[in-house]
């Protein structure tokens, strides 16, 4: 397990980040998530002491810098063009191999899985986005690391390099290592992560599972139509429950679909639809960092 | 230790700036050495017994900030492109990951300044031959001849790591390192006066010149406070090092 505590990160008289705490599982995948600004890369590049703030990372119970070989815990992608331009991608991974008493075939392998043995004695400087991320995320597997920290792993990936992302990261979380990956992309964390950290303005926002998260949101509710929406309304009323019109019926907030359904049996009405909406990642997301985004478009302040 | 050691050789020998570097090098070697002081070598330097030891030192001198050049892009290649953050994550010491690359900045300018070293007298003397001249016997001291042009080098070298160290922006870098001798230094010696032949440049200077005029000091002083300024300013850089973020 990662275990972080209480980090944070002041730049002059702004505070980055601010006395975080949160926990990265092994066997799941933990999705970071927070507006532009929110301070998730600084988060990750002091959790790997990459930058100096306050606070501690722990690996397993252990610091990084005690372990022998940092790269065999973990493995990190945190910017997707980091790489020499005119050093091929294989003497990219080979550099980083050295390094990390690494073997060498392990470079073959890795390019291998990342599907870019074709390209690997070329120059990374004219690679596309998608195919810079998948060399780095090659040099974050490189050693095996028990402990994979992607920031927006999937930024350039084309639909079906996102879909190979997401079932490569899952099977490898499932292989009893820890995931820890940020994106803005939430459809995706939505399909792909199992917990979620969400940050806003360096502070944390919420940690929870991603199912717990969507119950949680004031967008899920239980969507219900029957033969009178007039006496399923002062049902509705009567017991107190919040709602809305949706769709022809009413959207109910706070109840479950047993107690809606009940409730409008026991009244007579005759229920035409009865169904649970769960809010998307999105609008969990959006009602969580409402007010903490660091920037905002103008035309979006009404 | 010896991995990372190996893991910064590699950087070096597989960007294509090393090579730039070394085939430049060459060039200029071959147009000053074999050209200007061989071939068209005046003929009172064919009666000079000190000839070679002397195109030894100089070509030291004149391309040693060429070849420093290696050693401010190992260090600025990892800011500009960002590999800083997989260099240190792959070590548990930022300590041990500056000094390999300080052992290997050293290695690379040792053999640099034996082969510029070697190869200018080599060249001079081909020069000398293709125009049909004859060099009168040579006295070489070998042992002073290898640890000067070995010294120099490898102060040129270090000194501009020490630059990238502190500097870590490219442009930054190679701006100090080129500034600093032209233009730094000559205006520091307005002010220094006599004492400006103890700054960086004019004592590493001092010791592959012969010290015949007052504005030199000993080849050994030289050194001494050379390497006084290289211990303070690897001192500055590593506490930097450690303390600074990896990324800006």
């Amino acid at each position: 397990m990662i275990k972080v505590e209480h980090i944070g990160k002041k730049y002059r008289n702004k505070i980055a980040v601010d006395n975080l705490n949160f926990t990265v599982k092994t066997g799941k995948v933990t999705g970071f998530l927070g507006p532009n600004g929110a301070g998730k890369s600084t988060t990750m590049r002091l959790m790997l002491g990459l930058d100096i703030g306050v606070g501690d990372t722990t690996f397993d119970g252990k610091h990084l810098r005690e372990y022998t070989n940092p790269s065999k815990v973990v493995g990190i992608l945190l910017e997707a063009k980091a790489f020499h331009p005119t050093r091929t991608a294989r003497s990219h991974l080979e550099v980083l191999a050295q390094a990390a008493d690494i073997p060498t075939h392990r470079v073959d392998e890795v390019l291998d899985i990342v599907g870019l043995q074709e390209v690997a004695n070329r120059h990374p400087g004219k690679f596309s986005l998608g195919m810079s991320q998948r060399l780095g995320i090659a040099a974050a597997i490189l050693g095996r690391p028990k402990y994979l920290m992607l920031d927006e792993p999937a930024n350039g990936l084309d639909p079906e390099g996102i879909a190979w992302l997401r079932e490569f990261l899952r099977a490898y979380a499932g292989r009893n290592n820890g995931v820890f990956v940020s994106s803005h992309l939430l459809s995706e964390m939505s399909q792909m992560a199992d917990n979620v950290v969400v940050i806003g303005k360096g502070r944390m926002v919420t940690e929870t599972s991603v199912q717990k998260l969507l119950a949680g949101s004031g967008h899920s509710g239980v969507l219900v139509r029957a033969n009178s929406i007039a006496k399923l309304e002062r049902l509705i009323k009567e017991k107190g429950w919040k709602f809305e019109k949706e769709n022809g019926g009413l959207k109910v907030f706070g109840v479950t679909s047993d107690e809606v359904g009940k409730a409008a049996h026991e009244s007579g009405l005759t229920i035409l639809e009865l169904s649970t909406q769960s809010a998307s990642l999105e609008e969990a997301f959006l009602e969580l960092t409402a007010g903490s985004e660091e920037y905002q478009a103008v035309g979006g302040k009404k | 230790m010896i991995n990372t050691i190996k893991s910064e050789f590699r950087k070096l020998i597989t960007v294509r700036s090393t090579y730039v570097i070394l085939i430049l090098t060459t060039l200029i070697l071959i147009l000053f050495a074999f050209y200007a002081q061989g071939y068209k070598a005046p003929s009172s330097a064919l009666f000079d017994s000190n000839y070679f030891f002397e195109q030894s030192e100089q070509a030291v001198l004149a391309v040693g900030l060429l070849g420093s050049l290696v050693g401010v892009l190992l260090m600025t290649h990892e800011y500009r492109y960002n590999t800083i953050t997989y260099t240190l994550t792959a070590s548990n010491s930022r300590t041990r990951v500056l000094l390999s690359k300080v052992i290997v900045v050293s290695a690379f300018a040792v053999a640099f300044s034996l082969f510029v070293g070697v190869a200018s007298p080599l060249l001079v003397w081909a020069g000398i031959h293709a125009k049909g001249g004859l060099l009168i016997p040579q006295h070489l001291d070998f042992i002073r001849l290898l640890w000067h042009d070995v010294f120099v080098g490898w102060g040129y070298s270090i000194l501009a790591f020490i630059f990238a160290l502190i500097v870590r922006a490219q442009v930054g870098a190679i701006s100090t390192l080129f500034l600093f001798p032209a233009m730094i230094e000559p205006l520091l010696g307005l002010a220094l006066k006599k004492k400006a032949i103890y700054l960086p440049y004019n004592s590493l200077q001092s010791i592959a010149q012969n010290n015949t005029s007052l504005m030199h000091i000993s080849a050994g002083r030289a050194v001494a406070v050379f390497t006084g300024y290289i211990i303070g300013g690897l001192l500055i850089g590593w506490i930097l090092f450690l303390r600074r973020d990896a990324t800006s």
